[in-house]
């Protein structure tokens, strides 16, 4: 099973980083592949990602409309940057980019 | 003529009794009636008692009756009753008892924190184009400091356009311009373009809140956040001009 790990963000931290979280577990979930979510927004950052996840991942996914906090935990990573509306309007179809063909 | 009744079940199933007095009540009518689970989908025929046993039903789920026919009105009277027999009930538009009836019941739901709440229908004079929206908005909350809470508001959108579903527009800041959260509901008549790709927008919600707001607040308004990805639930707010009802949804979304 492939290993997804993303981490959302947004400037207020109220509604965008936690809806595009839950659109991706979601998302995640019918595709069959599994998905650990880390939200950076009001509540700080939870389900925070640690160095093992980070690089036992397949796949990582960056959501976010400013810059995330902790960046430099990916710097060893391929990183696919998503814009977060585009995980609000087709969750399944913004996700299926990041996968390899 | 179309009524409707929202509550709250606060078991994981329906008990045989409730089927059978939501099946008894529903064969006195020739209105169609039908249980919606709003938060898990799903949705039955009243009269049909198998098919209302076999839906999903998890403790805390938003419920919907949902009446239409030539005898609405009485047997929304009827199932206003039921409902706030066996359920937790939160709201009924039946005309006469609505107001009476739900009021109390409007205490049972009260919300977890206080917050300032409006509902109104986008003015006209706006031209319906967003910066004279959010302008409007801001001057609803002040008459006098609206101006750096319109550039707040404002500095946000030009981050990325707040459109979060393809007719809902959620503007939403913290600002240490207002004491107390604000809730701000504006339902419009016409297309409003959002700069978004959600182009669309039908409805307003905006949110502000205090810098100083708890977690309790910040949880809720996630909830709320969550709950708008769920499509029945924002073709319900879409559908409501009633703004006891809109409020009602809202304190549901905090609490649960």
């Amino acid at each position: 099973m492939q290993k997804i790990v993303a981490v959302t963000a947004c400037p207020t931290g109220i509604a965008h980083t936690y809806m595009a979280a839950e659109k991706l577990t979601q998302a995640a979930q019918s595709l069959g592949l599994h998905i650990k979510v880390e939200t950076q927004g009001a509540m700080g950052i939870e389900h925070k990602l640690n160095a093992q996840e980070i690089a036992n991942a397949d796949i990582v996914i960056i959501a976010s409309d400013i810059k995330i906090n902790e960046l430099h935990r990916f710097d060893s990573s391929h990183i696919f940057f998503l814009n977060i509306e585009d995980i609000l309007i087709d969750a399944i179809k913004t996700l299926k980019t990041c996968l390899p063909k | 003529m179309q009524k409707h009744i929202f509550f709250s079940i606060q078991k994981p199933a329906l008990e045989m009794r409730e089927i059978s007095a939501l099946k008894r009540s529903a064969g006195f009518f020739n209105s169609l009636i039908q249980i919606h689970n709003i938060s898990r989908g799903g949705f039955a025929n009243c009269k049909y008692a198998l098919k209302v046993m076999s839906l999903n039903w998890r403790v805390g789920d938003l419920c919907q009756i949902k009446i239409e026919g030539l005898d609405a009105e009485l047997s929304c009277m009827v199932f206003t009753d039921l409902i706030n027999d066996y359920f937790q009930m939160l709201y009924t538009n039946h005309k006469r008892v609505a107001h009476e009836v739900t009021l109390s019941y409007q205490h049972s739901l009260e919300s977890p924190f206080p917050f300032y709440f409006h509902q109104q229908k986008v003015d006209p004079e706006t031209q319906y184009k967003k910066n004279k929206i959010l302008l409007s908005l801001a001057r609803m909350i002040t008459s006098t400091h609206y101006k750096p809470l319109l550039s707040a508001l404002l500095e946000r959108e030009k981050i990325s356009a707040t459109g979060i579903s393809s007719k809902i527009a959620m503007p939403h800041i913290i600002s240490d311009l207002v004491d107390k959260p604000w809730i701000i509901v504006l339902p419009s008549d016409k297309n409003i373009y959002w700069s978004s790709h959600f182009s669309n927008i039908h409805l307003i919600i905006a949110i502000i809140l205090p810098r100083n707001a708890s977690t309790q607040v910040f949880k809720s308004i996630i909830k709320l956040s969550c709950m708008l990805l769920n499509p029945a639930f924002s073709q319900l707010l879409l559908q409501s001009n009633d703004p006891l009802e809109i409020e009602t949804l809202l304190i549901y979304c905090f609490k649960y």
